[in-house]
């Protein structure tokens, strides 16, 4: 399925979540990153109407109806889900007031750029936020995003506080966000928000991305062992490495 | 050497006996074996009509190597249960008491047990055989001792159909085995966990998701539907066949539906009447000369052991029908549709198996529980060459996981004696077990009834049914290897270019026995 809304959808994901999950990626996004893997999520559609809303959610449904049995949830990506709030909202209460679907989890990857009014729209519908912070330290966070991260910092607290955080995602660039001065504070503030949330250690690889992006190099694995071992020193105690 | 024909030259015994004794890559065992098959085949086959020896000899119908003379059942599912209760006077051995004698116990039994290859395919329920010795043993020693046990399987029963069953309860001894299995990632014992979706918990299929990510066994049965089938009792053995316990299958024998296609000039109603209907009876005169042979002549059941104490009993063996290439058997007769994507073709398909389980549904079949054989969709041997195995779809054809599921699990329910469909995942799925446990729960809510993983990137890989070790692979090329399926398994691999394949094809392997 495609629209301007939904820019496609993945019927089984084992890397979008916790189990088999169901993904939608919707269209547009508020960052420019300069690794983005979806480049082509990043242009942002016209608002989209209340046809676009049910027609995009009835097609989503249908495929759920069949499917449910083999997932553990849906997950709904981008570009940036959280600048469809309105879809959002009314998928997950569709899925969560669906006795044939309530059972599934519901999940949002996000760049945590959505205010805390925004995600209080959502946390009667969600039950886990993944969310990118990709640098701790604002200016290197502009660097890689083209944004400041203080909205993200913020949505952090906000759904740890509401048990809605399920994953934080750290991009490790070597010479950027692998220095052991940025990694220190980067711990100490998810340490102060829950020491036990899961931070996923991201790989910076060349695939896809843009120019500017080549000057950094890809990381190499010695590199993920070093970062892993400097979050767990400052008392982080669910880091996960890639495979 | 022929069959259903002349006798083979004796030159060619000696030649074929010189190549074997002299063979660089056998074990001693190994020799011993093949010394023994080539023995069997200069005796006569059992007396065929000239129409099935036609369709035996030109390949049509096969009976994948289980020789001329049948002197023991192909697969053999003793009732370990029972033995364990009453002891065997046989073998001399009081029922245990204690779990160190129940092991004993088993390994004396197993190395007893007849088949097809002189190793036991079936080891039985495991856990539940074990559970009553388990209590004073503390988690440690559960864990050392099934190690030891473990590692005494894979060193003395050098053969990858062997199959251990564990489930559909979920206890310490089935969590421990799942433990040990993915820690020693050996080839042998191949692994069945019975799942009932009701009773046994989510729990436990996310154990065995977690050894599937790590060694990609076990191998999940949807354990209502097999009991549906089998009420008094079943094991899954080899390339996941399905049979009664306390029995077993006297043989299988298989009909090759690429070449059954081929031979057909007309259209579908005139295949589904006159053509399938002429090669099925041929499968089954097959099937019922080898029984008859077996039972009148070599007298199996009249004297060996396991019969007169109770322990298999020839009313709970059956026969094992069956099929392959049905996918390209759809192919012919719709001049090119692809079965597992195209309509036409799944329709066609469909309406082939119905008929032929209608026929092995119908079909009387002497010395057989309830006069019956079973349906079993084969998983091909290392030899096929051009024929997918059994009734899946062709490789690097198949749908995406979950539509693939859909697409083949409506004839399910027709192969009682077992069908294996393989699933192949991404190695990425290792760092979320979740998700392995996801599919195949969704599997079996649509009517699969058992499932299959593979996942790339193990050194441990399913061909077929079956595990070898690529490593093993490798090594055997150079100086030949201790278990008998390395060998087979190297000849898929190079039949089948299984090294250089993506993880669906790898899935696709063909195997050498069912």
């Amino acid at each position: 399925m495609s629209s301007a809304l939904v820019a496609r959808t993945i019927g089984t994901s084992v890397v979008d979540g916790p189990g088999n999950r169901f993904v939608v990626f919707l269209q547009g996004c508020n960052f420019n990153c300069v690794n983005c893997h979806n480049p082509s999520t990043i242009r942002r559609m016209h608002r989209s109407t209340p046809e676009d809303i049910e027609r995009g959610i009835m097609g989503i449904v249908d495929q759920l109806r069949t499917r449910a049995p083999f997932l553990s949830g849906v997950t709904v990506s981008g570009g940036e889900p959280t600048l469809h709030l309105e879809f959002l909202e009314t998928l997950f209460e569709t899925i969560k007031t669906d006795p044939a679907l309530n059972r599934l989890s519901t999940f949002v990857d996000s760049n945590g750029s959505l205010d805390t009014a925004g995600w209080m729209r959502l946390i009667p519908w969600i039950d886990g936020v993944m969310l990118d912070l990709k640098a701790f330290t604002p200016v290197t966070h502009r660097m890689i995003t083209g944004q400041t991260n203080a909205r993200v910092l913020e949505s952090i607290r906000f759904l740890s506080e509401r048990e809605r955080l399920a994953e934080i995602r750290l991009l490790v660039i070597e010479g950027l966000t692998d220095l052991d001065e940025e990694l220190r504070h980067y711990a100490r503030f998810v340490g102060r928000v829950n020491p036990a949330i899961r931070v996923k250690l991201m790989a910076y690889r060349h695939h896809g991305v843009r120019p500017q992006g080549l000057k950094w190099p890809e990381t190499r694995p010695e590199t993920i062992s070093r970062v892993a071992a400097v979050l767990e020193r400052e008392g982080l105690t669910n880091v996960a490495v890639p495979i | 050497m022929t069959k259903g024909g002349g006798l083979p030259a004796i030159d060619d015994v000696r030649d074929s006996a010189r190549r074997i004794v002299t063979g660089a890559s056998l074990s001693y065992r190994q020799r011993v074996h093949q010394l023994a098959l080539l023995a069997e085949e200069t005796l006569p086959y059992p007396d065929l009509s000239p129409g099935a020896a036609a369709a035996l000899e030109s390949g049509l119908v096969s009976d994948l190597h289980e020789g001329h003379a049948p002197y023991r059942p192909r697969y053999i599912l003793p009732d370990y249960a029972k033995a364990l209760a009453q002891g065997s006077e046989y073998l001399e051995m009081s029922p245990p008491t204690d779990f160190d004698e129940a092991i004993t116990f088993l390994q004396v039994l197993y190395h007893n047990v007849p088949s097809i290859t002189t190793y036991p395919v079936f080891l039985g329920d495991l856990d539940s055989l074990l559970l009553p010795y388990v209590e004073g043993v503390s988690d440690a020693e559960l864990h050392r001792k099934l190690t030891n046990f473990w590692r005494f399987l894979d060193r003395t029963i050098p053969d990858a159909f062997t199959h251990a069953n564990i489930g559909p309860s979920d206890n310490r001894v089935a969590r421990a085995i799942l433990q040990v299995d993915a820690e020693l990632a050996q080839v042998v014992p191949n692994l069945t966990l019975k799942w009932d979706p009701a009773t046994s918990g989510e729990g436990l299929l996310l154990a065995a998701s977690e050894s599937i990510a790590a060694v990609n066994k076990p191998h999940i049965a949807n354990h209502p539907m097999m009991a549906a089938d089998f009420p008094s009792g079943y094991g899954v053995v080899s390339c996941y066949n399905t049979l009664p316990l306390g029995g077993g299958s006297h043989t299988l024998v298989r009909l090759n539906l690429l070449e059954s296609a081929r031979r057909h000039d007309g259209d579908l109603a005139s295949y589904l009447n006159d053509t399938l209907p002429g090669h099925i009876a041929a499968t089954f005169e097959v099937i019922e000369a080898r029984i008859d042979f077996l039972v009148r002549e070599a007298r199996f059941f009249e004297h060996n052991f396991l019969a007169k104490e109770g322990l298999i009993s020839k009313d709970r063996f059956t026969a094992m029908f069956g099929i392959y290439g049905v996918a390209e058997m759809a192919e012919v007769l719709t001049g090119g549709s692809r079965y597992g994507t195209d309509n036409d073709a799944n329709e066609i398909a469909a309406a082939v198996i119905d008929t032929i389980a209608r026929f092995v549904e119908n079909h009387p079949v002497p010395h057989c529980m309830g006069n019956r054989a079973v349906l079993h969709a084969q998983s091909g041997i290392s030899e096929d060459i051009g024929v997918t195995a059994g009734a899946r779809v062709k490789t690097g054809e198949e749908p995406e996981i979950v539509d693939h599921v859909l697409a083949v699990s409506p004839h399910h329910h027709l192969f009682a004696g077992g069908i294996s469909d393989i699933f192949a995942l991404d190695p990425t799925v290792r760092a979320n077990p979740q998700a392995i446990a996801d599919v195949a729960r969704g599997a079996f809510e649509h009517g699969l009834r058992e499932i299959t993983f593979n996942i790339a990137g193990c050194d441990l890989v399913r061909v077929t049914g079956y595990m070898v070790r690529l490593s093993d692979i490798e090594k055997w090329r150079k100086e030949g290897s201790r278990i008998n399926s390395t060998a087979l398994g190297a000849e898929s691999v190079d039949n089948w270019h299984l090294l250089d394949r993506t993880p669906r094809v790898i899935s696709h392997e063909f195997s050498p026995r069912s």
